[in-house]
């Protein structure tokens, strides 16, 4: 087939390069200097926004840090003319390990071209995960055309604008899907309910006169804190009777609890945090009248615990909170965990939430 | 003459006969080649000869005639196959001071193929180079021509005294190099082979299918029976099921006309595709000799079960590309290619389930597939193991992944097995991975192509990487009643499968009614 610059009428440039010319060569050189090619896996990245693909490029470099894989990078750009490019790349993953990347920037009109891109330069018998940013009950042909090669579709509800909807999607397609399905929120959220689970281990009571939970959290539509509070009501078995949302503050009211989502928008961010980012999980029981602050320092992953009840106020206790996208626990949970009833039972809370 | 009261004498013969002995210094030979001026000479038996040439692996004494009834001189035809070269072979830039010694080794011969005087002159001028580059009488005739002229060819050849009486004959030996498809069905393969026999030995026929000239190909055997690892498993009791796939992301190209006489299944199943099958599925021969490896293909040949045609559509599948993609870019279906008929029915895919009715294979699927304008272009066999028995490690993976050998043919030469590992982490997932042995990566060497082994095997008279005609015949036994329901059922749903893609819908769902699925190429 043709390389280069091909145009293909109706102002259509195509700028390929020749994909497996290209991983040969670069194959070549890093054998040249004694690396060793790598891979466990698959991973196809699909996103159309460009603030995602940096998002995203973290993703691959917190991934493939750990489980080298080949990549393919698809980004979907309607701010551009009609074209498609592809480019070929190695990432280093230690000095001694490199992996490849294949990436496909386009139009979106030009979609329809992703699949005879893709498939045929995905390494055969390891598994291929498909990790799609976009909200999936928006109709995509480059989801329905690679979905059914996949081993696991990896979603991050934080692009959704309508959380409501994308928890109803998950489910239903997960009745038919023949693969795993992951949640990246869910798996950020990882390291806040072992921390709340553990605290409230051995202490069922207490658990179930829960009244108010307030969580706050850094900017964001909200997807994280609306999980972890879905994840607590599904567990209680909360029923959803009203929501209200007002600027930079949601109320959920269920039949036997509150819930309070406050979300902080700081200007003067000094440690970087990430959209979405989890503060503060306050939790307030009426038996003994217990409160609970989980507190997180933002220049660190430490939780400060602190607890107390109409009779004592206890010194405040230090956990550690596992990264978002970082550290083996975390990619072990996207890439290998199946998907818990928890979880399921999760989105069955949220899907009957009319977020907006 | 030897003087056999020296006291070297003995010494000296058993020396010389030690460089005369096979693999050594080939015989001399003049090769024509008929059907000189089409696209496989210059694209693959030049560049062959050139390659084998500047390995030294041509006789000393050798010339090359071209024969076509284009109107050419020598030089003209040289400075022809010079470019073919320059632009085929695998190995450039061509090395002119070679190139410039071997040219007076070649030559054109202008003549019809059923021109009498023709082959009289040919006749005359192959003795006057036996005389003048000592190429001792010894012929190889190579047929790259239409199929349709082949017995005219043999006829002529043998009418001429160019092919000899081998019974009679001793000091001098003849060769004849026939290109697939041998035959377009069973009947007229069995009159083609009826002809042919009338005027050679079976053991002066070599019938090329190049698969087997390919050093992957030639691997098979050796990685089977050279590893006593492989043969205790290689059977029914471990094995699931095997996938042979032959796949090209290409088109039909120019040969449009070709192709509306052939399609895939005649071009690619009946010969490469069994020939792999064969390979795979074969017992041990009791020697490398060329008849012992050949008559246990013929046996697997024989032993596999001819489709039921109560349920045809379960065991047979057909397709023909629309247009799509590849790699990014539009391409046309295959009734828009030239020299194509616009309503054709002609397959440019075809997939087969069969079942090799033996001990060592009894109710182990063999799924076998062959495609035009597929997503990509890969030759492989996977062996895909039994699962384990689910007592263990159901907690750390549902479902875990079947082992699979995989022998890629081409590209990415090499052979693959696919295990499951724990990932390292306290929660023991389990991952399949890949141990992965390539050939680039070991020896770097750019191997020879497949026409080079095959006319340097055919120069020794080794047939074993040349089909028998027993053989063509038991695959043209299977093949033809396939080819006789198409032709009575006509498809109704062409193009039915879009280029890019993996085939039509019905092939998934043929080797899905045996609980498996196409494992991805």
């Amino acid at each position: 087939m043709e390389t280069g610059m091909i145009s293909v009428g109706d102002d259509i440039v195509l700028n390929l390069v020749n994909i497996e010319s290209e991983l040969h060569r670069l194959y070549a050189r890093e054998s040249g200097s004694k690396k060793t090619r790598a891979s466990l896996f698959n991973l196809i990245l699909y996103t159309n926004k460009e603030k995602s693909d940096a998002y995203l490029q973290k993703v691959v470099n917190s991934v493939v840090a750990k489980f080298p894989c080949r990549v393919l990078f698809i980004t979907e750009d309607d701010s551009t003319p009609p074209t498609l490019t592809t480019s070929v790349a190695t990432q280093s993953v230690t000095k001694d390990i490199f992996c490849e990347i294949i990436r496909i920037t386009l139009h979106p009109s030009l979609s329809e071209r992703v699949p005879s891109l893709v498939l045929p330069h995905v390494l055969p018998d390891l598994p291929i995960y498909l990790l799609w940013t976009e909200d999936p009950s928006i109709e995509n042909v480059i989801f329905s055309s690679l979905e059914p090669f996949a081993n696991r579709l990896i979603f991050d509800s934080e692009v959704s604008l309508d959380l409501q909807a994308f928890s109803k999607t998950i489910l239903a397609l997960k009745s038919h899907l023949h693969c795993q399905v992951s949640d990246l929120n869910w798996s950020a959220i990882a390291g806040w309910r072992k921390i709340i689970a553990s605290f409230f281990q051995g202490k069922p009571i207490s658990l179930e006169k829960i009244e108010t939970l307030k969580i706050t959290s850094y900017q964001s539509n909200g997807a994280s804190c609306a999980y972890l509070q879905a994840w607590l009501a599904s567990k209680l078995k909360w029923k959803f009777q009203n929501i209200q949302t007002q600027k930079n503050r949601t109320v959920i009211s269920y039949d036997r609890a509150n819930v309070v989502l406050e979300y902080i928008e700081n200007p003067l961010d000094p440690f970087k945090l990430p959209s979405g980012t989890l503060l503060d999980v306050e939790i307030q029981s009426t038996y003994q009248k217990e409160h609970r602050i989980f507190k997180r320092d933002p220049s660190s992953r430490q939780i400060y615990c602190q607890y107390s009840n109409e009779k004592e106020c206890q010194l405040p206790t230090t956990s550690l909170l596992p990264g978002a996208l970082e550290g083996q626990e975390i990619i072990e949970e996207i890439f290998y965990s199946p998907l818990t009833p928890s979880y399921m039972e999760m989105l069955q809370t949220l899907s009957e939430i009319p977020w907006r | 003459m030897q003087d056999v009261s020296h006291p070297l004498a003995e010494t000296l013969s058993t020396s010389l006969d030690e460089e005369r002995g096979p693999n050594k210094v080939l015989e001399p030979c003049v090769l024509v080649i008929f059907g000189a001026t089409g696209d496989l000479t210059s694209r693959k038996l030049f560049p062959a000869l050139y390659n084998l040439m500047r390995e030294g692996q041509l006789p000393t004494h050798f010339a090359c005639i071209g024969f076509a009834r284009r109107d050419k001189n020598h030089d003209q035809f040289r400075q022809e196959m010079h470019d073919a070269v320059a632009k085929f072979s695998r190995v450039t830039p061509i090395d002119e001071n070679l190139w410039n010694n071997f040219l007076n080794q070649i030559y054109y011969h202008i003549s019809d193929f059923d021109t009498d005087s023709g082959y009289d002159s040919l006749k005359t001028f192959m003795e006057g180079l036996d005389k003048k580059l000592g190429t001792k009488g010894n012929r190889l005739f190579y047929l790259s021509t239409q199929p349709k002229y082949f017995p005219e060819i043999i006829e002529k050849l043998s009418k001429h005294g160019l092919i000899y009486d081998e019974t009679k004959v001793k000091d001098k030996w003849s060769r004849v190099i026939i290109e697939k498809p041998f035959g377009h069905d069973l009947l007229s393969a069995e009159e083609l082979q009826k002809f042919v026999l009338g005027h050679l030995a079976e053991n002066q026929i070599y019938r090329i299918d190049h698969y087997l000239g390919k050093e992957t190909v030639q691997n098979l055997l050796v990685f089977r029976f050279a590893n006593s690892l492989f043969e205790s498993f290689w059977n029914s009791h471990h094995i699931d099921h095997v996938q042979i796939t032959v796949a090209e992301d290409i088109g039909i190209g120019t040969r449009g006309a070709f192709w509306e006489e052939a399609g895939m299944m005649r071009d690619i199943v009946q010969n490469h595709v069994m020939q792999l099958l064969s390979l795979v599925a074969m017992e041990p021969p009791n020697s490398l000799g060329a008849n012992a490896i050949r008559d246990e293909k013929v046996k697997v040949l024989q032993a596999i079960r001819p489709i039921d045609m109560a349920r045809f559509d379960d065991f047979v599948v057909r397709g023909q590309y629309g247009k799509g993609f590849i790699e990014g870019q539009n391409v046309i279906s295959y009734r828009e290619e030239k020299n194509v008929n616009p309503h054709s029915t002609v397959e440019t895919y075809a997939a087969l389930k069969l079942f090799i009715d033996n001990w060592r294979w009894s109710g182990v699927p063999f799924f076998l597939r062959a495609g035009k304008r597929l997503a990509k272009r890969a030759t492989e066999i996977a062996v895909v193991f039994k699962r384990v028995p689910g007592v263990l490690f159901a907690k750390q993976s549902k479902k875990l992944d079947t082992n699979v050998l995989v022998m890629r043919i081409q590209p990415n030469e090499g052979i693959s097995l696919k295990i499951n590992s724990k990932v390292p982490g306290p929660q023991s997932p389990i991952q399949p991975v890949k141990m992965d042995f390539s050939y680039s990566s070991y020896f770097g060497l750019s191997p020879p192509e497949a026409y080079e082994r095959l006319i340097w095997d055919c120069m020794q008279g080794d047939g074993t990487l040349f089909a028998r005609g027993d053989e063509v015949l038991a695959s043209w036994k299977l093949i033809t009643p396939i080819l006789e329901r198409w032709q009575q059922e006509p498809p109704k749903d062409f193009p039915n499968y879009a280029s890019g893609t993996w085939g039509p819908q019905a092939a998934d769902e043929m080797i899905a009614k045996e609980g498996r699925s196409w494992k991805p190429v």
